[in-house]
């Protein structure tokens, strides 16, 4: 068995000090399996974002650490950690993951094109196809539908072919149809392409695509499901919030 | 809404702080020249109050002169005829004419007012402040203003030099004179008609009269005896003659500071409504709210006029600080240029100064920002609940506007440069076509860096940059624009520069044939060097010619005009001419050489008779030659009167300048030294340079002249550059979530400086490049104008490629702050932004 694709351990972040101070992380300790679909869960203030921030490499711990593969993220500094985003991390962010003066093709390329490299010809060929936005690769951002804009966004988180992929909500903003094609396509990556995912929601039916789902609330992780079904999240989460 | 308007400059305190810096320029230089003109004006009423106590009446030649031309002189029985005049009680004789200087032997060549020579034995034109009065061939007494200057004080030894060799003196006294302009160096009457070599003439007589309530009919009765050319003035209102001399002196610095405000104030106007545009426009959705909750369009347009005040007023106060110090660097200035005794006393600070300021400041804040604000108040309440991206604007207005000034301005300059109408026509002609550039900037910029960028190539993070620059073509446009200004007149002024530069070359190169030129180096040019050097220089046996020129003031057929000299007999040997009417030999006695443009506008040939007034009534005199130089050189100085006469008539003038023409063979640097040998001692102001040192000298000149001008206008670039550190600030500011995705996927903060770097620079070079040809147009219609037809063009390309490095620079320095605000955006924070 090879090492996870990503882990925490021990993982704290603790927010302000005195009377404000929040603790958003508490002992967190999760692997994340390579080829593997992930969804993490929890109510608001549970501290979901948090620890998928923290292992994106956007933000840092209080204490305890976390790997990216073999690679221990905490302790690095702000370059080495932007160059690790870039390299080895894909991001599908709720909305706005467009640069709006780029076309499509530009953003897909982008993090290589920042990074000096040129993506390889077969493979983004083959992401744009899975996703179907051959026709759209001129277009601006703002000459697209939501819809159309995500799945740019996940051809350019899939075209650097990353060790991860992180997303934070990435059908949050569209209509159920759009979401639903767009997790598909997730899923297709997952499967046919054995890439690791981690994404971050609050939707039982989005959540439902993943392999396994890590519960969060109150900033600790109090159950975990594998194989979820929508029915079997909503009654969980029920009980959770009981 | 106002107190969310006042809210707002609280919030954005760096953003209020740069919109007050780009008008405080402009006010600085408004309450600078108000409180300078009343400080100066103030000192000014004061001195010449006591001016000329004790003396009614002036006798003086009738030659309208300023203090820098050769005094004219009447003869001494003119005493006689005033001081039999009834009515008169005493009568005070003088002679007057310019003196060079040296401290411990070093000539005292400062440029600024001359220093005047005058005889004074205690009559009332001055009061002994300290010691006495002159007395004997080696003694001298100095006013106020030539102690100040020179930092003298009784006990000192001088070297002065009028049409002699150089002589040492002793300061025996300090004397009140007029307390500003040319210093006054005072000798006894035989001391100074000696030094002056006026024997036998005077250059003025002070009159009192027995009755004071009678100085009318006393005055009549003496300019009823005089004779031509000689008049009787009021010593009172010589005096404020005198005095006017002097505030023509200050009204240049008041001009020269008003025209800076000028420049700054609409650079200024520029940058704040630019920033103001974009600031409204980034604020739509608040707006719209507002709009929502009910404030009416009036309350809209309104809150963002109270924000444009409060940044007005504070301009206003740190520009009345700013007007303060330029003030006193004026005061400093007019010092040198002959002020010094009116730069003692405090700045005069009129409340009126204040209101002024503060009106500036207001006014010029609320002009930029009533656009914006009325185009905010349009804003629909529904932009609030919307989120859809504007299209692009069509650029149809710009084009219309753009053409509408820079069309008739294009003209105006074309004219001006073919010499067709007059210069003010010309600067109309410049604004218009600044300002046509300054709208079309919009339409040029965007196709302009996008061709940039394909020079440049698209790297990564540039490729970003230039589409942010490109993606608002109004903003980057207006931003460039200001930047514009600046640059269009450093290069207006330095092809002025340039040209005539090139001038001066050819008329060195192309005209003269004498290999060395000897001139004065004292402070005033025409006060010349002694004559008694030409029989030495003649001497030498390297040396085959020598013509000595000599200027006179006067006038030719009623106009006034400067007469230069040329000697027949060299004249040949000194310059190099084209075409010449007449013979040489001829220009003898009362005789004129006429240069060609000037006889071909005047109707003058060879033979002709013109009136000719010296300074004792016209006379007759012949044309006896027209001339050209072989250079194509327009030659102010159309009218040369043999040497000789001029010499007879003139005997206090100097020799003003000497060309000397060597034996074939001999080096110019060689000959040079020897010639210096024989005459520094005792004629330390005849300089003896050879073409080249001449023209290296005339290069200094203009070089310390634009660097004045230069330093000025960096006032407007600096304007300019806080409009682009403004814009690229607020641009970073509407870009946050873009900036914070880019960090995301791996933008190192190192590239994301590089990019607002880029942008900058893609500004700053669109601007140097409009500034550049506006300036270069401009400069070529300007050179057109003062050189006339024909005159040799030259691209400074030197001062443009300067330039654009120079806006390259900018851009970068610019762009740090900027810069660093987007490359340290948190990017959890910049994502989540709305």
């Amino acid at each position: 068995m090879t090492s996870p694709a990503a882990r925490a351990v021990s993982a704290t972040k603790i927010y302000g000090q005195g009377d404000t101070k929040v603790t958003a992380l508490n002992d967190v300790s999760v692997d994340f399996a390579r080829g593997e679909f992930t969804a993490i869960m929890g109510p608001s203030g549970s501290g979901k974002s948090t620890l998928m921030h923290c292992l994106a490499a956007l933000d840092d711990l209080t204490e305890g650490s976390v790997y990216l593969g073999d690679v221990e993220l905490t302790g690095m500094g702000d370059r080495e950690l932007t160059e690790l985003r870039r390299d080895k991390i894909g991001f599908i962010f709720q909305s706005f993951n467009l640069i709006p003066t780029l076309t499509a093709k530009e953003n897909i390329v982008l993090p290589a094109s920042i990074a000096g490299r040129t993506t390889n010809k077969e493979w983004f060929d083959q992401v744009i196809g899975i996703l179907g936005i051959g026709d759209r690769l001129g277009h601006r951002p703002s000459e697209m539908s939501g819809g159309q804009q995500q799945r740019v966004a996940a051809a350019r988180a899939l075209a650097s072919r990353p060790e991860i992929i992180f997303g934070d909500e990435p059908s949050g903003n569209l209509d159920s149809k759009s979401g639903a094609e767009l997790l598909g396509f997730m899923r297709q990556a997952v499967d046919e392409h054995g890439q690791t995912i981690v994404m971050v929601t609050h939707d039982a039916i989005s959540a439902s695509y993943a392999d396994r789902i890590v519960f969060l609330a109150d900033g600790k992780i109090v159950d975990e499901m594998l194989e979820p079904t929508a029915e079997k999240v909503l009654d969980r989460i029920k009980t959770l919030e009981a | 809404m106002i107190r969310a308007a006042i809210r707002g400059i609280w919030e954005h305190k760096l953003r209020t702080l740069l919109l007050v810096l780009s008008i405080v320029a402009g006010v600085s230089f408004v309450a600078g020249s108000l409180i300078f003109t009343d400080t100066i004006g103030g000192s000014f009423e004061a001195i010449f109050d006591g001016a000329f106590e004790g003396i009614d009446i002036q006798v003086t030649p009738d030659v309208d002169q300023g203090f820098s031309s050769v005094q004219p002189a009447f003869d001494a029985s003119v005493l006689d005829l005033v001081e039999t005049t009834p009515g008169v009680k005493e009568t005070w004789p003088a002679v007057a004419g310019l003196v060079n200087l040296t401290i411990d032997g070093e000539p005292v060549s400062v440029q600024g007012p001359p220093n005047i020579g005058i005889s004074w034995e205690g009559d009332p034109t001055f009061q002994v402040l300290e010691g006495r009065p002159a007395s004997g061939p080696t003694e001298v007494a100095i006013d106020t203003v030539a102690r100040d200057r020179f930092e003298l004080s009784v006990g000192d030894q001088v070297g002065l030099a009028a049409t002699g060799a150089l002589t040492e003196y002793t300061v025996v006294g300090i004397v009140n004179g007029l307390g500003a302009g040319p210093g006054f160096f005072t000798f006894d009457l035989a001391t100074a008609t000696a030094a002056l070599n006026l024997d036998g003439l005077y250059t003025g007589i002070n009159v009192s009269v027995e009755d004071p309530t009678a100085i009318e009919a006393v005055l009549e009765a003496i300019s009823n005896r005089l004779p031509e050319g000689v008049v009787a003035l009021d010593a009172q209102a010589a005096a404020e003659e005198q005095a006017a001399v002097l505030k023509e002196a200050l009204g240049f610095f008041q001009t020269v500071l008003l025209v800076f405000a000028g420049i700054s104030v609409v650079v200024g106007v520029f940058v704040v409504y630019n920033a103001f545009r974009t600031v409204l426009g980034q604020r739509t959705r608040e707006l719209a709210l507002f709009r929502v909750l009910g404030a009416t369009k009036r309350q809209v347009t309104t809150s963002v006029l109270v924000e444009a005040s409060v940044i007005g007023l504070l301009s206003g106060l740190i520009g009345l600080a700013g007007g303060v110090a330029l003030a006193s660097a004026a005061k400093f200035g007019f010092s040198l240029f002959g002020g010094s005794g009116l730069a003692d006393g405090g700045l005069v600070f009129q409340p009126s100064t204040f209101v002024t300021a503060l009106s500036v400041g207001l006014i010029v804040t609320l002009v930029s920002a009533v656009l914006p604000a009325i185009r905010a108040s349009r804003v629909s309440p529904m932009a609030a609940l919307m989120t859809v991206d504007k299209p692009p604007r069509k650029l149809t207005k710009q084009l219309v506007v753009g053409t509408l000034f820079g069309l008739p301005g294009v003209v105006l300059l074309i004219l001006t440069g073919l010499d067709r109408i007059p210069l003010w026509a010309g600067a109309a002609g410049a604004l218009g076509l600044l300002l046509s550039a300054y709208v079309f900037g919009a339409v040029i910029g965007r196709p302009f860096i996008r061709v940039v960028a394909r020079v440049l190539g698209n790297a990564p993070v540039r490729k970003i940059a230039t589409d942010n620059a490109a993606r608002s073509p109004r903003r980057t446009g207006a931003t460039a624009g200001a930047l514009m200004f600046g640059v269009a007149l450093v290069v207006a002024v330095s092809v002025i520069v340039v040209v005539t530069q090139d001038t001066a070359t050819a008329v060195l190169e192309d005209a003269i044939a004498s290999e060395l030129i000897i001139q004065s180096s004292g402070p005033d040019p025409t006060a010349g060097f002694s004559a008694e050097i030409v029989p030495i220089v003649r001497g030498l046996d390297t040396v085959a010619a020598v013509q000595t020129t000599r200027f006179a003031q006067g006038s030719l057929n009623g106009e006034d005009t400067f007469f230069g000299s040329f000697e027949p007999e060299t004249v040949e040997q000194a310059f190099k001419f084209a075409e010449v009417d007449g013979n040489w030999a001829d220009l003898v006695g009362q005789t004129v050489a006429v240069q060609r443009t000037q006889a071909e506008e005047l109707g003058l040939s060879v033979g002709d008779e013109v009136s000719i007034d010296l300074g004792s009534g016209p006379e007759p005199w012949k044309v006896a030659v027209v001339w050209d130089y072989a250079a194509a050189v327009d030659d102010t100085q159309g009218f040369y009167l043999p040497t000789s006469t001029l010499a007879d008539r003139f005997p206090q003038a100097n020799v003003v300048a000497a060309y000397i023409t060597l034996v074939d063979g001999v080096d110019p640097n060689t000959a040079k030294v020897s010639i210096e040998k024989l005459i520094s001692a005792d004629y330390p102001f005849a300089q003896v340079t050879t073409q080249e040192e001449l023209l290296a000298d005339l290069q200094t000149q203009l070089l310390g002249l634009l660097s004045v001008v230069f330093v000025l206008l960096a006032m407007s670039i600096f304007i300019a550059l806080l409009g682009i550190v403004l814009i690229l600030l607020l641009s970073v500011f509407e870009r946050t979530r873009e900036l914070g995705l880019l960090r995301a996927i791996g933008a190192t903060r190192k590239q994301v400086r590089a990019m607002i770097r880029w942008e900058a620079v893609f500004v700053s070079i669109l601007g140097a490049l409009m500034g550049a040809a506006v300036g270069t147009f401009a400069g070529w219609s300007l050179a057109g104008s003062i050189f006339g037809e024909g005159f040799n063009f030259v691209v400074p390309w030197l001062w443009i490629g300067t330039g654009l490095l120079a806006a390259i620079v900018a851009g970068v320095l610019a762009a740090i702050l900027p810069a660093r605000r987007a490359a340290n955006l948190n990017i959890l924070e910049a994502i989540a932004y709305e």
